[in-house]
């Protein structure tokens, strides 16, 4: 319930107190995710682990002014996740929050905004039945990822309206992001690489608009590289945490905006 | 002439075509270069432990005339001109605690950066930056020991990496005749030549403030500091055969690296008035 509401209400919360800026809502009909674990630990054997669960996404995008915050999730499920070398098998759920806090403000005669801001994400990771080199651990266990730290970008935006009229509307954006702070649940001492990280979202969409209601298609493409203390083992030897972790998210997606 | 002196003996001439610009050159004589990698050379995987050294690093860069439709940059940045930095103690720990390789290690490193810069509306002074990266990276070993046996001191080797990347950042310039100078830039890094698979490569993050004072004519010299962090995804997996007793090769190449470079700096500018 926690994942499900929490930020939701977090989110809506300004655009329903404030009655200001715009609000658009995404969903992503086919979000493939696409999750890697790599990275040293002490072991003989283990260092890569890959699961790709496809299911649906959503987005909550609300800008008042130069002020934009946005939020994007998958519907997470448990999917089949493999690796070191063959040797390992497992189901994993993986569940992926991502959220932007940012500060847009235009160029000097130009439609495009320079970007700043903050964005976090955090990667929830359950994994059950493990088996490695033929050994069934069923109890399996829960890695959580957290990251924040700056980002930087542009936006651009097309389309003016007109009062009575369906006219057309183009917006994009792309962010770079870079980790300061990362944290993980099962933290070992595994791993050489500094505990930070790096993203960058990629988000284009075009559509028409009639009043204050927008309707658009588009492309979201994410991606997160989360560097922490990882590599613990269960005791039949297979990972279930790592120290290099990578999220892939992307998809087409529909969206409605509303201008208050 | 090699490719480097062409690239540089052009970037020094270009005012004389272009004469509204600015030129600068950037020395910092004791860089820091910290190094960690690590990766899957089958049948384990295997990590790097490198003392860090000390590497002088210069930037040569080329700004057009400032303009408020934006104007476009370019910025080369290199280590090693005059000397190529020191050796380092460079470490492979084995899965047992000891120890399977030592060698030294010299980290250089060549960036290009492709730059248009924009200033803000409210905020004239400060510009919004893209930019196009290149980031080329040589790893020099010598001395290596693997499993006991010693390569002796005329068996070297030679590697680089390298990866293409767009970016986004912010600078400014604030004050008169003493003014402070800043930048942020951020670049996610593809290998779209290199790419057995996936095509992202990693990021390049760069900082930098300085203190500067302009003089007449144009002029003005700079104090600061600058970092620089490069996440770096190679192929990995690429051993090199030790001659003499029986070993399995030294690992000479990494899936993943990670680089920091920093240090203070003195820049030199100047301006050169529009026609």
């Amino acid at each position: 319930m926690k994942r499900t509401f929490l930020p939701l209400l977090l989110f809506l919360a300004f655009p329903v107190l404030t009655h200001a800026g715009e609000l658009s809502v995404y969903y992503l009909n086919n979000l493939a995710v696409q999750y890697e674990g790599t990275g040293f630990r002490q072991t003989q054997a283990g260092w890569e682990v890959k699961v790709k669960p496809q299911a649906g996404g959503q987005g909550l995008r609300w800008r008042q002014g130069a002020f934009q915050l946005q939020y994007w999730r998958n519907n997470p499920h448990f999917s089949t996740e493999g690796g070191n070398g063959g040797l390992q098998l497992g189901r994993t759920l993986l569940a992926a929050d991502v959220a932007l806090a940012d500060v847009r403000l235009p160029l000097a005669g130009s439609v495009v905004e320079a970007v700043a801001g903050l964005s976090g994400a955090r990667f929830r990771l359950d994994r059950k039945d493990v088996s490695f080199n033929g050994v069934n651990d069923p109890a399996g266990a829960r890695e959580t990822l957290t990251a924040a730290g700056p980002v930087l970008g542009f936006h651009g935006r097309a389309g003016e309206p007109r009062p009575g009229a369906w006219t057309f509307w183009a917006d994009g954006e792309i962010l770079i992001g870079h980790y300061l702070w990362t944290r993980n649940r099962l933290r070992v001492d595994g791993g050489n690489l500094s505990r930070s990280g790096f993203s960058y979202l990629f988000r284009a969409e075009a559509g028409l608009r009639r009043g204050p209601w927008r309707v658009g298609l588009g492309l979201l493409r994410q991606m997160h590289e989360v560097v922490v203390p990882g590599g613990r083992t269960l005791p039949n030897g297979g990972a279930v945490s790592l120290p290099v972790n990578k999220v892939d998210f992307g998809s087409p997606f529909v969206s409605v905006t509303y201008e208050f | 002439m090699n490719s480097k002196a062409r690239l540089l003996l052009l970037s020094l001439l270009m005012p004389g075509a272009l004469a509204a610009s600015e030129w600068s050159v950037t020395f910092l004589p004791n860089a820091s270069i910290r190094y960690r990698a690590d990766g899957k050379v089958i049948p384990q995987s295997y990590v790097n432990r490198f003392d860090g050294e000390s590497s002088p690093l210069y930037r040569f860069e080329y700004r057009g005339n400032r303009s408020d439709k934006g104007y476009w940059g370019f910025a080369l940045v290199h280590t090693g001109i005059f000397g190529g930095g020191e050796y380092a103690g460079e470490r492979v720990p084995d899965a047992t605690g000891g120890t399977y390789q030592t060698n030294l290690l010299n980290v250089g490193f060549t960036n290009a950066h492709f730059t248009w810069r924009r200033p803000l509306q409210r905020f004239p002074s400060v510009e919004g930056l893209a930019e196009l990266s290149l980031a080329r990276q040589i790893f020099k070993r010598k001395n290596f020991t693997v499993q006991g046996v010693d390569a002796g001191p005329l068996f070297d080797d030679v590697s680089e990496l390298s990866a293409e990347g767009f970016g986004a950042g912010l600078c400014g310039v604030h004050g008169g005749r003493i003014y402070g100078r800043w930048e942020v830039a951020a670049s996610h890094l593809v290998q779209i030549f290199d790419a057995k698979t996936d095509a992202a490569a990693g990021q390049l993050a760069r900082a930098e403030a300085a203190l500067g004072v302009r003089f007449g004519n144009g002029w003005a010299v700079e104090a600061g500091g600058l970092g620089q962090y490069w996440f770096l995804l190679g192929q990995g997996n690429r051993r090199l055969h030790i001659p003499g007793g029986p070993n399995d090769g030294a690992v000479i190449s990494w899936n993943r690296q990670e680089t920091r470079a920093s240090g203070l700096f003195l820049s030199l500018r100047k301006t050169f008035s529009p026609r």
